[in-house]
């Protein structure tokens, strides 16, 4: 995979979690983001990498709730879960 | 980020102004009756301004796009139906000195109901797959289970009351009951999150509402009440429940200096 696909799967990733979050409220976007940024030194994108940072997040601001916000992400990717990248995205989340 | 310290400085504070409020009613009643219903009166223009001030604080965070942010309109269209009704209330029994139970005052109390309603709903929208039957099935046999027995030691002493008024008193524990149902779900749903705190908070309010709400039943069908008769400490309970959920809510998810949100792309 060339530098421009994982750019664009990276690109995907993160459409579909703030589509999720954005969905929900700018603020809660805006916590994720922060926490992220604060926690682990990396952006939305970058969850493409480390999906379980994403998972973490979730799970501490809405504990058993956070399924169904990844399920949601997981729903945007649908049509791009036959590719290899995004289908190990969306395995490593759940 | 939210520390330990922070989450067990709001819990002491929180016990404190519980504490507050049980004390300021109690040691109005001692004094006199007519001390404790000015008392009681006054003390719910901070009780019911605090929680419309935070209310329009977080609407003005989360705005009115997103699932979260119909919630919070709905809450603040909740928190300003609830805070008229108590002025009106005030207005009746201190300055005109008519009865306020029924009165216009009513009309905004169980206007509350819907908005509270709607918030819940909102609210849990985004997570709604995550709801299971087991879940729903729980939170309506405890709202059932609290009703029932509410309902029939509150009208249980009922004798020479005016119908209307054990009619429009009963309303309020089937309304308390029924926003109960989301709240209970909420907490479940929340259960180890951060947003649990508010969930939390907000379902302990709606049970005092209850218990003030069957006692105030009570009362008035044996012709005792009098507003800040101890039985009303749960109301101002509810209110100091729910500020602090909001306020929680809100240092949760306050603004940063770096959340514009090209900075976080």
């Amino acid at each position: 995979m060339d530098v421009a696909d994982i750019q664009i799967k990276k690109a995907l990733v993160a459409f579909a979690i703030e589509k999720a979050l954005l969905e929900m409220g700018e603020p809660v976007f805006q916590k994720v983001a922060k926490t992220l940024k604060d926690d682990y030194n990396c952006y939305i994108p970058d969850c493409y990498e480390h999906p379980e940072y994403l998972k973490r997040i979730l799970s501490d601001l809405y504990g058993n709730a956070h399924d169904a916000i990844i399920s949601s992400i997981k729903n945007s990717l649908h049509d791009f879960s036959h590719q290899e990248p995004i289908q190990k995205f969306v395995s490593a989340i759940e | 980020m939210r520390t330990t310290l922070d989450a067990v400085l709001t819990k002491k504070y929180l016990v404190v102004a519980l504490a507050a409020c049980t004390v300021v009613i109690l040691a109005s009643n001692f004094i006199s009756q007519d001390t404790a219903i000015l008392v009681g009166n006054l003390t719910y223009i901070p009780a019911a301004g605090s929680l419309l001030i935070l209310s329009l604080l977080i609407l003005a965070r989360f705005g009115t796009t997103g699932h979260h942010g119909v919630a919070w309109f709905s809450f603040a269209a909740y928190a300003i139906s609830l805070f008229i009704a108590e002025m009106l209330w005030i207005v009746q029994e201190l300055y005109l000195q008519i009865d306020p139970f029924p009165s216009a005052a009513d009309i905004f109390y169980l206007t509350s109901y819907p908005f509270l309603l709607m918030f819940y709903v909102s609210y849990l929208q985004p997570v709604k797959n995550a709801i299971t039957k087991k879940m729903i099935i729980a939170s309506l046999v405890f709202s059932v289970g609290i009703l029932i027995p509410g309902l029939y030691l509150a009208l249980g002493p009922s004798t020479d009351a005016d119908l209307f008024d054990v009619i429009l008193g009963s309303i309020y524990p089937v309304f308390d009951a029924m926003v109960l149902i989301p709240a209970l779900i909420g907490v479940s749903l929340f259960f180890k999150g951060q947003v649990n705190l508010m969930w939390t908070l907000f379902c302990l309010g709606t049970i005092s509402t209850f218990v003030a709400d069957s006692a105030f039943l009570f009362a008035q069908s044996e012709d005792s009440y009098y507003t800040g008769n101890p039985m009303e400490i749960p109301y101002f309970w509810n209110y100091v429940l729910l500020s602090f959920g909001v306020g929680s809510h809100l240092v949760l998810f306050q603004k940063s200096k770096t959340d514009k949100l090209e900075d976080l792309r």
